[in-house]
């Protein structure tokens, strides 16, 4: 028998909110979390008291965890994650808190993912990152995370033929949306081509533009049940579908394939749609090869065919393509909270609540999420399907 | 302020610097079902048992990939950049990160790996063999 995951139905996922982003704060992560809660409450109208399930990503809340957050807010819960998979966390914590729905374990789970940033936190997350990063890797130059993608990057064009003005498509498509979008940390600066491609090296293949800013900031959404958010009278969204792999394809020298091919076609399949219905797409963008990746692993393109892809695709919000990372992604917007920013924003696009970055008609959602290069690769993928309830 | 490179280390890693012989390549080997493991653990990768030797094992390999460093977040690094940093593909199995000692072209390089000591810090180094009919 082939284990797949069960329907999500009955569970809607209300109230996306961002706490905005800043380069640097002088406040803790349970700042940027608790202000994500304060701010779901106010956009469902729901009393604290209501909220009996919490799930939190972050890389920056140690010493505290999940539980010293519950004490923190004054909550009561009977149901606790902390959701650590880096950038698949969102996605992932989206359907966990689902189940927790369905099988009666909670009423409303509020899911966040939020970090802070001082100019020292950077490094400390990556110099003690993983016991094998801090033996094999940082040892070796201590670029962070720059130095295993630029390996990647570089490996991919050697493979596939694609160049840095492949990449340029996406960082520059993307820069274009941030500047409709006020939350976006780099929004106010234009980036054309010529500009993605005179940019400082900064590893090998990668140049300033093919990398993120680490900010503070907070995302969140509430999952709870259809019943209860047509009781509350706010619009909600459903889980077509959703799924996860972990250190998938391990023996490859090399990651030029992540998890994603391995379930996407039964997302598809789940949902009833194929690639060609997904009106918008939010990829997770630690650097534009990985977006290149789940454009292939997702099936909007063959293996290896990412670049092609970006050449004949336009990628903006408004321009008629795929639009995609439609509020400008991490690339333009900032990195923080763990790959929540592609699920809150792909539940303001269906929701038409995306103000000056809006798909028009965008009905059918896919949000995709990488993570945690515990050595030399992401180790964790995960995507899901979303729709306007009705 | 004179500045080392980071010495932080797991206590495996520990292991893997007090083994490393100058020029030698040892790494973790299973003594049940015989796997090259890198980085080092406690547990065999394999058939999770624990009986692990640190082994003398084939240096050779094939690079995947190199880039150079530009940046680094340790001042020690910054001072040497760019660093040449290189994947290579063991023949004994593992994929290690090691500094590539000389610039070469992408494409069927073979290299070989081995301890070397970086200012008083346990690294591995990657030569690239076959360079002679390379531009």
């Amino acid at each position: 028998m082939t284990v797949r995951p069960q329907p999500y139905e009955g569970v809607a996922l209300i109230a996306p909110v961002t706490v905005p982003y800043v380069r640097y704060s002088e406040h803790s992560a349970a700042w940027f979390i608790g202000s994500a809660l304060a701010a779901m409450l106010q956009s469902s109208g729901l009393e604290k008291d209501a909220v009996d399930g919490l799930s939190v990503s972050s890389f920056t809340l140690a010493p505290d965890s999940a539980v010293s957050l519950v004490e923190h807010f004054g909550l009561q819960t009977r149901w606790l994650e902390q959701v650590g998979v880096g950038g698949a966390s969102g996605v992932v914590a989206m359907r966990r808190a689902a189940r927790a729905i369905q099988c009666g374990d909670a009423d409303v789970v509020a899911c966040i993912g939020g970090d802070t940033a001082d100019p020292r936190s950077f490094t400390g997350t990556v110099a003690n990152f993983s016991q094998f990063s801090n033996d094999a890797v940082y040892p070796q130059g201590a670029a962070g995370p720059n130095a295993p993608f630029s390996l990647i990057t570089q490996r991919y064009m050697d493979t596939t033929g694609a160049t840095r003005e492949d990449f340029g498509r996406i960082s520059v498509s993307q820069r274009y949306n941030a500047n409709h979008y006020a939350g976006a940390l780099l929004g106010h600066k234009t980036l054309d081509m010529q500009g993605y491609l005179d940019a400082r090296q900064v590893a090998g293949p990668l140049h300033l533009f093919d990398c993120v800013m680490p900010c503070a900031g907070a995302d969140g959404f509430l999952v709870t049940s259809v019943e209860k958010a047509q009781e509350l009278g706010v619009p909600w969204l459903e889980i077509l579908s959703a799924d996860e792999r972990h250190n998938a394809f391990a023996a490859d020298p090399v990651q030029l394939r992540g998890g994603w091919e391995l379930f996407a076609d039964d997302l598809y399949s789940a949902a009833g749609v194929s690639p060609k219905d997904i009106d918008c797409l939010q990829t997770y963008d630690d650097y534009p090869v990985i977006v290149m990746l789940q454009f292939e692993g997702l099936g909007f393109c063959k293996p290896g065919g990412g670049a092609a892809f970006v050449r004949d695709t336009v990628l903006t919000f408004d321009g008629g393509g795929l639009p995609h990372n439609t509020n400008g992604g991490q690339l333009s917007v900032g990195q923080a909270g763990l790959g929540f920013l592609g699920v809150v924003e792909s539940m303001r696009q269906l929701l038409g609540a995306a103000d000056k970055h809006q798909v028009p008609e965008a009905s059918l959602a896919m949000v995709s999420g990488y993570g945690m290069v515990n050595y030399d690769r992401g180790l964790c993928s995960a995507a899901a399907i979303l729709r306007k309830g009705m | 302020m004179s500045v080392g490179p980071p010495a932080l280390r797991s206590p495996q890693g520990t292991k893997l610097d007090e083994h490393a012989v100058e020029g030698e390549l040892t790494l973790q080997q299973c003594s049940v079902c015989q796997t090259v493991q890198y980085p080092p653990r406690e547990l065999c990768r394999h058939c999770l048992g624990d009986e692990l030797n640190w082994s003398a094992v084939s240096r050779g390999g094939d690079l995947l990939a190199y880039s150079e460093l530009q940046h680094s977040l340790e001042p020690f690094f910054q001072e040497q950049s760019p660093w040449r940093l290189a994947s290579v593909k063991l023949d004994c199995g593992p994929v290690v990160l090691a500094r590539l000692t000389a610039s070469c072209p992408s494409g069927n390089i073979r290299v070989e790996v081995s301890h070397t000591t970086l200012a008083g810090s346990c690294i591995l180094q990657a030569s690239p063999l076959n360079m002679e009919n390379k531009p």
